[in-house]
C-alpha cells in the first residue's frame, strides 16, 4: 500500500453514492473491501479498467441488488420481564414519594381537570338525550309558523299554532298520520274538604300512542277519549288516592270557577323523565277545551298552543310544510292578510315542521305553553370549552413539572442506558409512569366528580347522577379521555428524558438548555387561558352589578307583589281598603298580570311593539315613577277609565309628538276606540336591561282585569307586615293560594341566567388560575433548587433577600406579562361577545383589563414568592458546604 | 429441520472460505475466485453470497481489528462453521456416490 495515493483514489462520486445508499450495517467492510480491490485492479489491469470494475462493484452492492445483513441483537429481545416491571413500579413510587408536593400538584391538577371533563361530558350527554326516548321520535314534529316582514325582511319565528289548525292539516294532508295538540292550564282539585290548585295539560286523544310515555295502568288508546276522563301520573294518583292503582276512581275538578265536575281516572302513567321537554302530572282530553271555548275552536289567527304532528315514514317534511301553508291560506289566508294590514304590515306567513328531538337545543322557535326546559347549544359549547381549558392547563402542569423534575432523574437515565437500556424501553418506562399517574388522577377524578355533582347540579339546574356513567359510550369516552391525557402529558417528557446522553447525564452536567423555550411557551399558554377567564369573569361580575344596581327609573325596594285571584277585580277594592289601614303599608296599587304587546295608532303614525298595562291611580306613586307632563289617572275624572291613557317618553318620541298631552291613540285595527293622552311618565326600565326601553301605554280599560296587587311597605317590621298581608288575603279569598314576591327579587330573577354564567365562569377562572399557579409554584421550586449554589454565592457577595426574590421572580414575571398581553385581545373579543346580548351594558374600559392583569400578576408572583422567599432566606453556608 | 440447499456458486464460495482458513473476507474471496476459477463476478455477488451463507449458518463472521490499511476500515472475516463443513462433505459424498454409478462408457472425454 505504498503507491501514489492519488492513483489509489477510486472515483469519488461512486464512493459517495456507496456511502449514501449502501445499508449502514455493512458499509464499513464493503467500503474497505472495494477500496482494497480497486488498488489491486489498478496494479494489475490499469486505472481505466479498475475504475470500471469499481463502479460495477459499487452498483452491485446498492439496493435493490444488495442483500441486507439481518441486524443482530446484542442482547436477547426483551419483552417485559417481571423483575423489570417490578423495578419500574418501585422506581415510579419512589419518585412519587420523593417529591410529595410536586406529585400532589400533578395528581390533584389532573384529577380536577378530569373531574371537570367528566361532569361536562355528563351534562352534554344529558342535553343530547332530551326527548330521545320516544319510539316514533324521529317522525314527530312541532308545527311552527314564521312571519316574514316583506319590508324589513325580519323573521318572527313562533312555535305556536291555533286550535283548528292541526286537525285541518290532518284532514287534508295524507302525509300526516296523527296530530296532537298540547295546551296547559290550571284547575282546582277537591281532596276531602281541601281544595288544591294543580296544573294539567289538555291533549288530543292520540297523545299516549304518539309519544312513548310509559302507561302503568289503563288503555293508552282509549284513555283520553271520553269527556270525563283524566290521566294522572303515579305521584299525583298517590297524592289524591294514596295509591298508584287509581284507574276507575273519581276525581272532582273545577276547571272553571263555577262548579266541580267528577272525572274518572282512565289511566296512570309514569312521571315523564327528567330529560323530557313535555312534563305533566295530569292530562285531560282536548275535546273538553274545544267544547267549552267555542270561540277559540274556530279561531285560525290566535296562536296559543303547541301542535305536534306524526308524519308518515315516507313523508318529506319540507314538502309537507309547503302543503300546510297552502291549506292554511285556503282557510284563513284572507283573514290573516286583513289582520296584518290593520297593523300596517305586509308579511309572508309560512308553516314549518321542527323535529321534535331538536326542540330542546334549538331555542329559535321558543318554548312555552307546556314545552319546558329550553336550552341552547351555546351553554354546552361554553362548558365544553372551559373543561378543555382546564384539562389543558392541568396537562401543561404535568408536562412542565415532569420535564423539570427530570434533571433529578438524569443519573437514573444514564445508568439505565449504560447497562443497555434502549431508548424505546425508557420511553415505555416513562409513558408507563405517566399512565400510572393518570390512573391515580382518574380514580381521584371520579371521586371529585362525585363530590362536586350536587354543586354542579345546582349550577346547571339539572338532576344528574353518576349512574349516568354506566353507559357504554360514556365509559368509552372517559377511557379515551384518560388515554389522550396520558399521551398528551406523558409523550413529551418521555421523549426528552430518554434523549439524555449517558455521559453528560452521569457527570451531572445535564442541562435543559433549549428545552426551556417549550416549557416557557406552555406556561404562557396556561396563563393566557387563565387571564382570559379572569377577564371574562370580571366582565360578567361588573355587568351583573350594573344590571342589579342600575337606576331603573323607579323604586323597586319594599314593593311586594301579590297575585290576585283570577277574575278577582271584585275583591280588589276590599283588599285595597283593608290593607291601606295598616300603618306599615304605604301604598296599595294594582296592575294587570303578564305582558300584552300591540301596535298602536298614534295620529298618522304606527308605534309598533308597545307594551300595555292596566294600572290604577296609585301605581305611579307606589313605583315612584315621575310624571313629565300632564296628570296621573284620578278618581276625580270619572271618564279616565274609558277615555284616558298615560304614555312614556319613548312612545311620545316614536309617535313624533312634541306636546303629547291631548293627543289621541288607538290600538291598531280598532279605529272605533280612541283614547286621549292625559299624561307622560318618565322613561323607566319596566323590562329587563337586556332590552331597550320600549313604548309604554298605561290604561284603565274596563274590559281587562287587574291581576297583581302591589303593596309598598315600610322597611321596618317587614316580617309582621308580610304576615298581616297574608292574613288579610286568606280572610278574603278562600280558594286561591297566597303567593307574594318582593319586586327586587322579581328583578333579580330576570337575571338568573346571567347569575348562572357568573357562577360557572367564576369557578372556571378560579380553578384555572389555581392550577396555573400550582404549576408555576412547582417550576419556581425546581428553579430555586437548581440555583441553590448560585443563590448562596450571591448572598455571600452581599445580595439582599429582596434582590434574590426579584432574581427568581423576574423570569416568571416576564412570562406572565407576555401571557397577559396575549390574553387581552382574546378577552376583549369574548367579553364583547357576551355583552352584545344586553341593550344596556358596561363599557369595556382599560380599568377592567388592568384589574385582570394586576390580579394575575399578583397571584402568580405570590405563588413564586412563596417558594422563593425561603430559598432567599436560607443560610448560604448550608448550600455551599457540600460539593 | 429443513434441509438447507447449497447452490453451485455458494458451494464454490464456501470452499474458498474453507481454503483460506480464517483469512477469508470480501477481497480475498473475490481474488481467489478469479484466480482459481477464472470467473469474473461483481463484488456484490460475493458479498451477497457470504451474507446468505451466514444466514444459513454455514459460515460465521466477526469484524477484524482496526488496521492502518484501507483507511482504517475494519474487515469482516469469515470462517466456516461445523454445519458448513458438513454441508460441503455431504455434497462431496453425493458427488462421489453419483460418480460411482456412472457407467464408464458414458463418459468419453476424448470424444472417440
Amino acid at each position: 500500500m505504498s503507491q501514489n495515493p492519488e492513483k489509489l483514489q477510486p472515483p469519488r462520486w461512486a464512493e459517495n453514492m456507496l456511502v449514501w445508499l449502501h445499508p449502514s450495517e455493512t458499509l464499513e467492510e464493503v467500503e474497505g473491501d472495494l477500496a482494497e480491490l480497486y488498488a489491486c485492479w489498478c496494479e494489475r489491469e490499469g486505472k481505466r479498467r479498475a475504475q470500471f470494475r469499481y463502479v460495477l462493484g459499487v452498483l452491485s452492492v446498492l439496493p435493490p441488488f444488495v442483500k441486507k445483513r439481518a441486524p443482530k441483537n446484542a442482547y436477547p429481545n426483551q419483552t417485559l420481564h417481571l423483575a423489570m416491571l417490578r423495578n419500574y413500579l418501585t422506581i415510579a413510587f419512589r419518585n412519587l414519594t420523593r417529591s410529595k408536593a410536586l406529585s400532589a400538584i400533578n395528581i390533584l391538577g389532573l384529577s380536577t381537570g378530569l373531574a371537570c371533563c367528566m361532569l361536562i361530558l355528563l351534562f352534554t350527554k344529558d342535553e343530547l338525550s332530551y326527548d330521545r326516548f320516544h319510539a316514533e321520535g324521529s317522525r314527530i314534529y312541532r308545527v311552527t309558523s314564521t312571519l316574514t316582514d316583506l319590508k324589513t325582511n325580519q323573521k318572527h319565528k313562533n312555535g305556536f299554532t291555533g286550535t283548528p289548525i292541526g286537525p285541518a292539516f290532518k284532514r287534508e294532508l295524507p302525509e300526516i298520520e296523527q296530530i296532537v295538540r298540547y295546551s296547559p292550564g290550571w284547575t282546582l282539585v277537591k281532596k276531602g274538604k281541601e281544595e288544591i290548585n294543580e296544573g294539567f295539560v289538555y291533549v288530543d286523544k292520540d297523545f299516549l300512542s304518539v309519544f312513548s310515555f310509559s302507561v302503568k295502568a289503563g288503555n293508552s288508546r282509549t284513555a283520553l277519549q271520553g269527556l270525563q276522563s283524566v290521566v294522572l301520573t303515579e305521584e299525583l294518583a298517590e297524592k289524591y288516592f294514596g295509591t298508584p292503582h287509581a284507574v276507575g276512581k273519581i276525581l272532582p275538578l273545577k276547571l272553571n270557577r263555577e262548579t266541580y265536575q267528577n272525572f274518572t281516572v282512565t289511566a296512570v302513567v309514569e312521571r315523564p323523565p327528567l330529560n323530557s321537554s313535555l312534563k305533566f302530572t295530569m292530562l285531560l282530553p282536548f275535546a273538553i277545551e274545544e267544547n267549552r271555548n267555542t270561540e277559540r275552536r274556530d279561531d285560525w289567527l290566535t296562536m296559543h298552543l303547541n301542535t305536534f304532528a306524526l308524519l308518515h315514514p315516507a313523508a318529506n317534511p319540507a314538502v309537507v310544510s309547503a302543503k300546510m301553508t297552502t291549506v292554511f291560506n285556503r282557510h284563513a289566508g284572507k283573514a290573516m292578510e286583513a289582520q296584518l294590514a290593520q297593523y300596517g304590515l305586509k308579511a309572508k306567513h309560512e308553516f314549518g315542521l321542527q323535529p321534535f328531538m331538536d326542540l330542546h337545543l334549538s331555542p329559535e322557535y321558543g318554548m312555552g305553553n307546556g314545552v319546558v326546559d329550553g336550552s341552547s347549544a351555546i351553554v354546552t359549547y361554553v362548558l365544553s370549552g372551559i373543561a378543555a381549558f382546564i384539562l389543558l392547563i392541568a396537562s401543561i402542569n404535568f408536562v412542565n413539572l415532569t420535564v423539570a423534575q427530570s434533571l433529578r432523574r438524569a443519573k437514573e437515565v444514564g445508568v439505565r442506558k449504560v447497562v443497555g437500556g434502549r431508548r424505546s424501553q425508557l420511553v415505555r418506562q416513562f409513558m408507563g409512569e405517566a399512565f400510572l399517574l393518570c390512573m391515580i388522577s382518574f380514580m381521584l377524578g371520579i371521586l371529585l366528580a362525585n363530590l362536586a355533582l350536587p354543586v354542579f347540579n345546582t349550577f346547571v339546574n339539572k338532576k344528574l347522577s353518576l349512574n349516568y356513567l354506566l353507559d357504554g359510550y360514556l365509559v368509552a369516552g372517559y377511557l379515551g379521555l384518560m388515554l389522550v391525557t396520558t399521551l398528551a402529558a406523558g409523550l413529551y417528557p418521555a421523549w426528552v428524558l430518554s434523549g439524555f446522553t449517558p455521559i453528560t447525564a452521569l457527570y451531572g452536567k445535564q442541562k435543559l438548555t433549549g428545552r426551556h423555550v417549550f416549557a416557557k411557551s406552555l406556561v404562557v399558554v396556561q396563563f393566557s387561558l387563565a387571564t382570559l377567564l379572569i377577564i371574562v369573569t370580571l366582565t360578567i361580575h361588573s355587568q351583573f352589578y350594573y344590571l342589579t344596581h342600575k337606576d331603573l327609573g323607579y323604586d323597586n325596594r319594599n314593593l311586594v307583589r301579590i297575585y290576585l285571584p283570577r277574575n278577582g277585580d271584585r275583591q280588589l277594592q276590599v283588599f285595597k281598603d283593608k290593607l291601606s289601614q295598616y300603618p306599615n303599608v304605604l301604598q296599595v296599587a294594582a296592575r294587570s298580570e303578564g305582558i300584552y304587546v300591540n301596535t298602536m295608532q298614534a295620529g298618522p303614525r304606527l308605534v309598533a311593539d308597545t307594551y300595555l298595562f292596566k294600572v290604577d291611580e296609585n301605581f305611579l306613586s307606589a313605583f315612584r315613577i315621575p310624571l313629565v307632563a300632564g296628570r296621573n289617572f284620578s278618581k276625580a275624572f270619572s271618564a279616565d277609565s274609558a277615555e284616558s291613557v298615560l304614555i312614556n317618553e319613548t312612545f311620545a318620541r316614536e309617535a313624533g309628538w312634541k306636546d303629547p298631552v291631548g293627543q289621541r291613540v288607538a290600538q291598531a285595527g280598532d279605529s272605533l276606540h280612541f283614547y286621549t293622552v292625559v299624561g307622560v311618565v318618565k322613561d323607566h326600565h319596566f323590562l329587563s336591561l337586556q332590552q331597550k326601553i320600549k313604548p309604554l301605554v298605561l290604561h284603565q280599560w274596563p274590559q281587562q282585569s287587574y291581576g297583581e296587587l302591589w303593596v309598598k311597605i315600610r322597611p321596618e317590621n317587614q316580617p309582621q307586615t308580610l304576615t298581616l298581608l297574608e292574613k288579610t288575603y286568606r280572610k278574603n279569598e278562600a280558594v286561591y293560594p297566597y303567593s307574594y314576591q318582593f319586586m327586587d327579587q322579581v328583578h333579580a330573577e330576570e337575571y338568573q341566567q346571567e347569575a348562572r354564567h357568573k357562577q360557572i365562569v367564576s369557578c372556571a377562572a378560579g380553578l384555572a388560575i389555581l392550577l396555573s399557579c400550582l404549576g408555576l409554584f412547582g417550576l419556581a421550586a425546581l428553579s430555586a433548587e437548581q440555583r441553590t449554589k448560585e443563590i448562596g454565592i450571591r448572598k455571600i457577595l452581599g445580595a439582599s433577600v429582596s434582590a434574590i426574590i426579584l432574581l427568581l421572580g423576574k423570569d416568571f414575571a416576564r412570562l406572565v406579562a407576555l401571557a397577559f398581553l396575549l390574553a387581552v385581545p382574546l378577552g376583549y373579543k369574548a367579553a364583547g361577545f357576551w355583552l352584545e346580548h344586553f341593550a344596556y351594558r358596561i363599557n369595556l374600559g382599560w380599568e377592567l383589563f388592568a384589574a385582570a392583569g394586576v390580579t394575575v400578576v399578583v397571584i402568580a408572583l405570590g405563588a413564586v414568592g412563596v417558594k422563593a422567599f425561603p430559598s432567599a432566606r436560607a443560610n448560604p453556608v448550608k448550600s455551599l458546604r457540600s460539593e | 429441520m429443513r434441509k438447507t440447499y447449497l447452490g453451485e456458486f455458494e458451494e464454490v464460495v464456501l470452499l474458498l472460505v474453507a481454503i483460506q482458513d480464517g483469512e477469508a473476507y470480501g477481497v480475498t474471496v473475490s481474488q481467489e475466485l478469479e484466480a482459481q476459477t477464472g470467473r469474473q463476478v461483481t463484488f456484490g455477488a460475493v458479498h451477497n453470497t457470504l451474507i446468505r451463507l451466514e444466514e444459513k449458518g454455514f459460515v460465521k463472521s466477526q469484524l477484524g481489528g482496526t488496521t492502518q490499511e484501507r483507511g482504517g476500515r475494519r474487515k469482516r472475516l469469515f470462517t466456516i462453521t461445523a454445519a458448513g463443513s458438513r454441508a460441503l462433505l455431504e455434497v462431496q459424498q453425493l458427488r462421489s456416490q453419483l460418480w460411482g454409478l456412472v457407467p464408464p462408457h458414458a463418459l468419453k472425454l476424448s470424444g472417440l
